[in-house]
Order: structure tokens, then sequence, then C-alpha cells
């Protein structure tokens, strides 16, 4: 190599360089999963390990400092080990297992790179005897507006949950900016956005003064109250935000009235309100995000078996059919725990279960799935043939 | 070599024997009943199918804290508190054996003066009206948000539903599955408990009627109808269950052997020898020395091989891969760190290998033994349910900590001769800086395959290869850290004493990673919440960083190198 670039090259692909960015990821990752006490699994996966630099927390009275983030190490890393093995390239069986085991980690960063950016996890809850042709965002809300005036479909305008949340009334300024769409029958103006939330049936509650300023006027907020929880943390699926809003609807400058949406409204009926404006009946619902499938899944059968005795899980299982008249597809299929369904791009795997008959399928579409076991692979024949060659020397040497 | 030193290895060996047989000897007068065919009969609790024996220990455990009972100044088995508690309700009430040890809660129970540490039934329905009060008050209040109190009386109610459960006969589940499409139920499903003779709301199956004859008989005090009740019913189970049986019985003779509670005994007894083999080595005649060194390595073996014996022995009972939770975990990787400290022996012959084996094995089992907590061969719940990942990805992580481990006594070795010996000669000084070098190389192959092996069993489960979920992190800190220690070393950044410094680190990191992370409480892996722990953890850091500053000391400093 030309010795310039060399020179150039070499603090780059310094091992101290390299010592010190390992410590580095140490510490944000020691952070980031203190972090994880407090805050929720995807925000700290977002401010920590794919972003580019943070504000870190120190632990005392809330003082932060800037720190690199997990993209900035991901990328330093790969400069560092590219300009190591550019500089010291040397092939023989004492290097061959460090530049498997090298090149494996390339492969292990450059797929947790395509995952972050690229992957997408989604959510698909079907009824027993039910089909689903559609996967939710569970963490992005929408708020739907369907007409179901239509014979053969249901014509349906979606309003995203960033959209709400900007329009959210401003106490302080006492702005309230109404959503305003030609496609939407009539305005959106949020009154209250609760990022998650709980309903609490207005008989029930302990004190009857609480419901005194309910701004609700129509359909289930009559009924009940939505209250602020804090945003849910944790690794599990279990731990999702459901968010509820109050919306005042206004068709020609008239107020239609005051709802409460919800993704609880289930429990308190229909999740869909009936909203008349004129003759015409619309229905509202705020409901996951969700992404329509060119394929269907029918529920036939959920099962949950347990452990004799006990309430240890001790397996899931969907017996589901897949339906995709594009590809001529439809077949039956089992899919249950560690063992999911692979289809057009996407993974099925049995994720969770509500009551005895609604089975949840979480929906994953990885461009990357494959990529960890390449690298698995690759490290760990590298590892093995240099440690395996280390060891050798090593004991021979001693043993002599 | 002469006639003393060929001695050794049989003698270590008797005396191992000996102590091993000793639990095996009755020692506890149960009077004339059969309560060793009693312990026999399988039942299932928790998912799996066990000896009454087991159920009867690890239920006084969970409660008293203990496995054997003292009434009347005679110390009882558990199998017969759990006969009587069975039988004889009346009369079991009245025996201390809820464990109370917060202040506040004793005070609820009157119980501030004296210094008894465990409250009979009967006892604390005196205080029923208060206690339940008080039950209530705690119950809306989340887990992991209650004072100390408030989990010390949730324990004292959870351990109370676990007795009215033995009451009444709802656990364990007796009644066995002999005809095709049953499973195990409990005897309240076909016979009134309190009535005993009496049917419930099922017609009573033939082997719910023969149970129920041994707690009559049990009842009615008389030893030779009990005998033959519990000997009928034996056979039965044995006729049409025998592998059932068969299974049950050998988790008998391993309750009684306890080879884990043995091999503490034995592992601090060889620490003990090898401590004493260090310290007489600089005598004029290294006789003493090495014969305490065979009889460690004598020991050690012995031990080792007792250990491997109760590792299998749970795998068989258990049907699972050796690591299934905290406790098993911890038995594991003592076995390992013993093995490898045996095969650094082999390398070495200088008797650190031993010192260490002995010392991370003892310390290993008794952190097991304080993790025990009722029955510790539970059912796997459904996504951990995969022998495959069991044991591989399990296996491999548990190897990695135990390397790291192993690195990093290695370094507590290394810094503690170095600073206040003047043991550390240039020979030792290599040889440690190679053992260092090879164990940290070895963990690191076994923390990164173990981690990855992981990620895949992720992503074949709920398809994410990597969650940041706080265990996986803990694994991921460790491998960077080898891999840290082996890179700064491969640049020259460090030598034999920044190895050991930072491998004293990796101490921390791995009980961080082992530990820490199921003390924050979230994600699928925190198995099991611990508060004690969370102080043996503060001091276990603290006593690393005091480590690892005296080895930061500059080495002219060390009692090794002045001169």
């Amino acid at each position: 190599m030309n010795k310039g670039i060399k020179n150039v090259l070499a603090p780059v692909a310094s091992l101290r360089l390299t010592v010190l960015l390992f410590a580095l990821a140490m510490i944000l990752i020691f952070v980031g999963t203190v972090a994880q006490k407090y805050e929720g699994n995807w925000t700290v996966v977002d401010t920590y390990f794919r972003s580019i630099w943070l504000w870190m927390p120190i632990g005392i009275k809330g003082i932060k400092i800037p720190f690199v983030g997990g993209y900035s190490l991901c990328i330093l890393m790969l400069v560092n080990l590219l300009a190591a093995h550019a500089v010291r390239f040397k092939l023989n069986w004492k290097r061959a297992g460090i530049l498997l085991t090298h090149a494996g980690l390339i492969v292990l960063l450059a797929g947790e790179l395509v995952t972050g950016l690229f992957a997408v996890e989604w959510q698909m809850p079907i009824d027993e005897g039910s089909y689903a042709n559609y996967a939710e965002d569970i963490r992005e809300a929408e708020f739907a507006i369907i007409d179901p005036s239509p014979a053969d479909h249901d014509g349906v305008v979606v309003i995203p949950q960033s959209v709400m949340v900007h329009h959210e009334f401003d106490p302080e300024s006492g702005k309230a900016e109404p959503i305003t769409d030609p496609t939407l029958p009539f305005q959106v103006r949020v009154l209250r956005w609760l990022p998650n939330s709980v309903l609490a049936d207005i008989q029930m509650l302990p004190d009857p003064a609480m419901a005194a300023n309910n701004p609700a006027t129509k359909g289930i907020g009559r009924r009940a109250l939505g209250f602020d929880q804090p945003r849910a943390t944790g690794v599990e699926g279990a731990a999702m935000d459901a968010p509820s809003a109050y919306v005042q609807l206004i068709k020609n400058g008239e107020a239609l009235g005051t709802w409460l949406v919800s993704l609880h409204a289930e429990l308190m009926g229909d999740p869909r309100q009936p909203v008349t404006v004129g003759d015409k009946t619309y229905l509202i619902e705020l409901r996951y995000r969700r992404d329509y499938k060119p394929y269907t899944l029918h529920l036939i059968d959920f099962r949950h078996d347990k452990f004799v005795g006990t309430e240890v899980a001790r397996n899931y299982s969907s017996d589901v059919r897949l339906v995709d008249p594009e590809n001529n597809v439809d077949r039956p299929v089992k899919i249950y725990m560690n063992h999911p369904l692979r289809y057009r791009g996407e993974t099925f795997y049995q994720s969770g279960f509500f009551g005895e008959t609604r089975t949840i399928l979480q929906v994953v579409r990885n461009p990357g799935w494959l990529m960890p076991y390449i690298a698995c692979s690759l490290v760990s024949l590298g590892l093995f043939v240099h440690f395996g060659v280390m060891l050798k020397t090593f004991v021979g040497r001693t043993r002599r | 070599m002469n006639i003393f030193t060929k001695l050794i290895p049989v003698l270590a060996v008797v005396i191992c024997l000996v102590i091993v047989a000793r639990p095996m000897m009755p020692k506890h007068d149960v009077g004339d009943y059969d309560l060793d065919t009693f312990a026999k009969l399988p039942v299932s609790a928790g998912g799996r199918t066990k000896p009454m024996d087991t159920v009867a220990r690890n239920n006084l455990m969970i409660m008293s804290d203990r496995q054997t009972i003292v009434v009347d100044d005679v110390r009882r088995p558990a199998i017969w508190w759990l006969l009587e508690v069975m039988a004889r309700p009346q009369v079991a009430n009245s025996y201390d054996i809820f464990r109370i040890d917060h202040p506040d809660v004793r005070s609820l129970i009157k119980a501030n003066e004296t210094d008894q540490k465990r409250f009979s039934l009967d006892h604390l329905q005196r205080f029923a009206l208060d206690l339940n009060e008080q039950f209530q008050r705690v119950e809306p209040i989340k887990p992991t948000l209650r004072t100390l109190f408030q989990k010390h009386l949730a324990e004292l109610r959870d351990h109370a539903t676990i007795y009215d459960g033995l009451i009444w006969k709802q656990t364990p589940y007796v009644v066995p599955p002999l005809a095709e499409g049953e499973s195990w139920r409990p005897l309240i499903e076909e016979i009134h408990p309190g009535h005993p003779g009496h049917e419930a709301h099922n017609k009573p199956s033939e082997a719910a009627k023969r149970f129920d004859n041994i707690l009559i008989a049990y009842q009615g005090q008389n030893p030779e109808e009990f005998n033959k009740a519990v000997a009928d019913y034996a056979m039965m189970l044995d006729q049409q269950m025998p592998e059932v049986t068969r299974k049950s019985r050998f988790e008998v003779l391993f309750n009684k052997l306890e080879p884990f509670y043995q091999g503490t005994v034995l592992y601090v007894l060889a620490f003990l020898l090898i401590s004493g083999s260090l310290l007489t080595a600089g005598m004029k005649s290294p006789v003493l020395s090495a014969a305490l060194s065979r009889a460690t390595v004598c020991i050690l073996i012995f031990t080792f091989a007792l250990h491997t014996f109760g590792l299998a022995a749970r795998v068989y009972m258990q049907g699972y891969a050796p690591v299934t939770n905290l406790y098993s975990s911890a038995v594991f990787l003592g076995w390992f760190c013993v093995g490898m400290g045996l095969f650094l022996e082999w390398l070495f012959r200088n008797r650190l290998g031993s010192a260490l084996a002995a010392l991370i094995g003892c310390v290993t089992l008794i952190i097991a033994h304080n993790l025990a907590d009722g029955d510790t061969m539970q059912m796997m719940q459904a996504v951990l349910d995969s022998n495959f990942w069991l044991s591989t990805h399990v296996i491999a992580v548990t190897i990695g900590y135990s390397a790291t481990f192993l690195a990093g006594f290695i370094g507590i070795a290394y810094i503690i001769t170095g600073v206040y010996t003047q043991g550390l000669t240039d020979d030792l000084n290599k040889t440690l800086g190679k053992m260092m070098y090879g164990v940290i190389a070895f963990a690191l192959l076994f923390s990164f395959v173990g981690t990855v092996l992981g990620g895949i069993w992720a992503d074949q489960s709920w398809g994410r290869f990597w969650g940041w979920d706080p265990k996986e992190n803990g694994a991921v800190l460790i491998v960077l850290m080898n891999a840290l220690i082996l890179h700064a070393r491969w640049g020259g950044m460090i030598k034999t004493r920044g190895m050991a410094v930072l491998a004293v680190f990796g101490n921390i990191i791995t009980a961080w990673s082992w530990f820490g992370t199921n003390m924050l409480g979230v994600g699928l892996h925190s198995y099991g919440f611990m508060d004690s722990a969370v102080m043996w953890m503060l001091i276990f850091v603290i006593s690393q960083l005091g480590i690892m500053t005296a080895g930061l000391i500059p080495q002219s400093r060390w009692r090794s190198f002045m001169s």
C-alpha cells in the first residue's frame, strides 16, 4: 500500500481507538439499559442506540452530557476495523481466524443497521372464526372517519397521530387550529390528546364531581372519562401505549359535538361511534395505524395450554388458513412459539392473545433478517480457528 | 514418594465418602409410621410430577426457611409436617412454621418482645382482623412499588395462602392420571376436605379413595393401618405408572443426598486445605505443602464428580437442559469454573487452579442456595420451553459468565499476591498473565457465540434479532469487556497488571449482567427480583473496586517488587 495513505490511515486504524470505542459502547449500553427502568423501550432504543448523538443523563440532579449515539459508534467501529485491516493486511493461518471474525462482525453491525433503518413491526389480532387482512402499528394511532354508505366497501379517511398531536389545543395560546381537508366530511378540532390513557366509567367514579368538567357531549364520552397514564415502559408487547382523544367535530362553522375516542373504546361497546351530518351518518374511531395486505389470515383455532395446576403457559398456538388469491395460495398453517410463518418477506409470530379466542400475531418485515445468521457463522468459525490455533500452541508450550 | 503421599488420595476420598454418606442415615424419629414410602409417592405441583418429599421440603422451606421442623423439642422431617398438615390440620395449625422477620410485621402480631422467629397459624389467627386489613391495603399496590414492610406482608399472605391450599388438599395434585385422557387433579375435587371419606363434587376415583385412606389412617393415629394403606397405594402406582414412580424415588434419593449442600461443605474443606498448602509453601520441607495440595486435588475431583452428578440428576428429573433459572445458572457456573480450575491446575500445577476451583465452587453453591425459593425445577413458560435453545444459547452464555469470573478471580489473585505478599515472582507473573489471557479468550468466544445464539432464538420466537432487552445488553457488555481487554493487550496498552485490573472490572460487569439486570425488573429475562441481593451486589462491586484500586498502586510500591 502507498506509504502516504498508510500514514493517514494509521491513527484511524489504531487499537487505541478500538479500545476507546469499546469503552464508549459499554457506557452507552449500560446507561441505555438503566434508562429502560424509567422510559419505554422504544424511546430508549431510538435515543440511545439508533441515534447519532444524545444528551446522556449522568444520574446527578438531571445533569446531561452530550454523548455519541449507537449509529455513530457503529460507523466509527466499522471505519476503525476496515482501516486496521487495510493497514495490517496479511494472510496466514493466524490471521485467517481474525479476518473471518471481523468479517462476521461487519455483517452483524450492518445487519443491525439495516434492521434499525428498514425493519417494521406490526401486530395482527384475529378472532377465532374471523379473518384479518391488515396489521396494526401499535406504536402509532390514527383517527379514522368511515363512510359506510357505499354498498360494497367502506369509504375511509384517516388522520395520522402526528397530525392529531400537532393540532392539539394549546392552553397557553388558547389556540386549537382545526384539521381541515377536502376529503374530510367535517373539520376536526383536537381538544385533548392523551398519549397513554385509561377509561373510567362515570358511574363507578369514587367522586361524581370528577366528571363535572367532562368535555364530551356525544357518544361514549358521556358515559366514560379518559385519564392520563404514564407512558408504557419495558420491552414486552404488553407494554404499549393506548391513546385517547377528545375531538370536537365542526361542520360549516357549527359544532356537531365533542366525542371521546379511544383505543379502549371497545370496553364501552362498539369502538366505532356514529356521527350524523345532515342526513348522512359517518363512523369515527381511534385505532392503531393499519397496513392492508393483499392476502388474508383466517383464524381457525387458538389454543393456550397451561401446565397442570398452574398459571404458567405451556404453549400458545394459532391454527390459521392463509389465503392469497393473487398467488393462488390457500393452505392451513400452524403458528406457535419458536415456529413462525414466513410469507412474502414478512414473518408472523405467535405473540399474544386476548381472552380465549383472539390471537395476536406479530408481523415483522425485516430485509436484514438473514444477516445475523451469516454473521454468527462467520464469527464462530473465525473465533474457533483463532483460539484453536492459540490454544494448541499455548498448551503445547506450557506442557513441554 | 513415600507411603504417606501415596495414602493421601485414599484418605481424602474416604473423608469425602464419610461426609457424603452421613445424611443418608436415618436421623429423625418419626415413630412407627412408614414415612419413607409416603415420601416417595408421586404427586404433581407447579406443573411438574415430583415426590411428596419434594413438595414437603419446598413448602416448609418457603414458609419457615428450613427443611425440618422442631415440635416439642423434637426435630422432625418436612414430610412428617406435610402429613400432619394434610391429615391433622387442627393439630398442625399449632406448629410454628411462618417465619416473620420484619419488625413492623412482627409488631402487628404482638411479637416484638419475644425472640421467637416462627409462628403458628393459630397464633396468626388471633390477629386475623388486623392482618387482613393490612393485606387489603397492600393488595392494590404494584409489587415493584411496595415498601419492604409491604413486601413482607404480601409474602406472609402468600405463605398463608399456600398453607391453606395444603389443608384443603388443593395442592399438591395428588390424584394421578391413571385412565386415558385424565390429568393430575387435587383431592378436593373428589373427596370432601375436612370430612375424610365423604365425596365431593365428582365421584371419587379408586386412587383418590386409596389416598384418602392413608390420611384417614394417619388421622386415627393408627400406624399399622397407615403403613398398609401407603403400601397399597404405592403398589398400585408402581404397577400403573412405573416410570413415574421410579423417577419419584430417584428424586427422594437426590433430596436426601443433597449433592450441592455436600458439595459446598467439601469445597470449603478443599479451600481450607489449599490455603494451608499455600501458607506452608515457604517451609523448609515441602512435604506438608505438597501433601495438602494433593489432598485438595483429590477432594476437588471427588466433589466435581458429585457436582456433575447433581447437575445430571436435575436434567433427568426436570427434563430440561441444566440451566433454566437463576438458581441453576449459579450451580452450572460454579461447576464450570471448578472444571476450568482443575484444568488450569493440570496445566500449571501451581495450586492457583485448585484454590480458585474450591473458592468459586463454594461461593457459587452458597449463592445458589440463597437463590432457591421453593421448587428450583420449575416448568418453563412457553417461549422458553425449548431444549434446543436452552442447551445452546443458555449454556454458552453461562460458560461465558464462568470464564469471565474465573479470569477476574485470577486477576484478584494476581493483585493480592503482588501487593500484599512477596510471592509474585517473575515466573508467576508470566504464568498468571498467560492464564488470564487464555481464559479471557475462551470467555470472549463463548460469551459472543452465546449472545448471538440468543439473538437467533429471539428472531425465531418473536422476530427480533436484537431487542435491547437488559439481559441481552448485559451479555453484550461482557463480550465488549473481554474484547476490550484482548485488544488493549494486543495493542500493548496494558501488560499483565493492566489485564488483571480490567479482569477484576470484568467481575463487576458479569455480576451486573447476571444479577443486576434482573434487579431492574424489566424484560422477559427478569426471572426474579431480589431485594437483599441488591445489597450483596453493592458489597461485591465495592470490594472489586477496592481490589482494582489496590492493583493501580504503582508496582514499585507492591511488596513483591520492593527489594
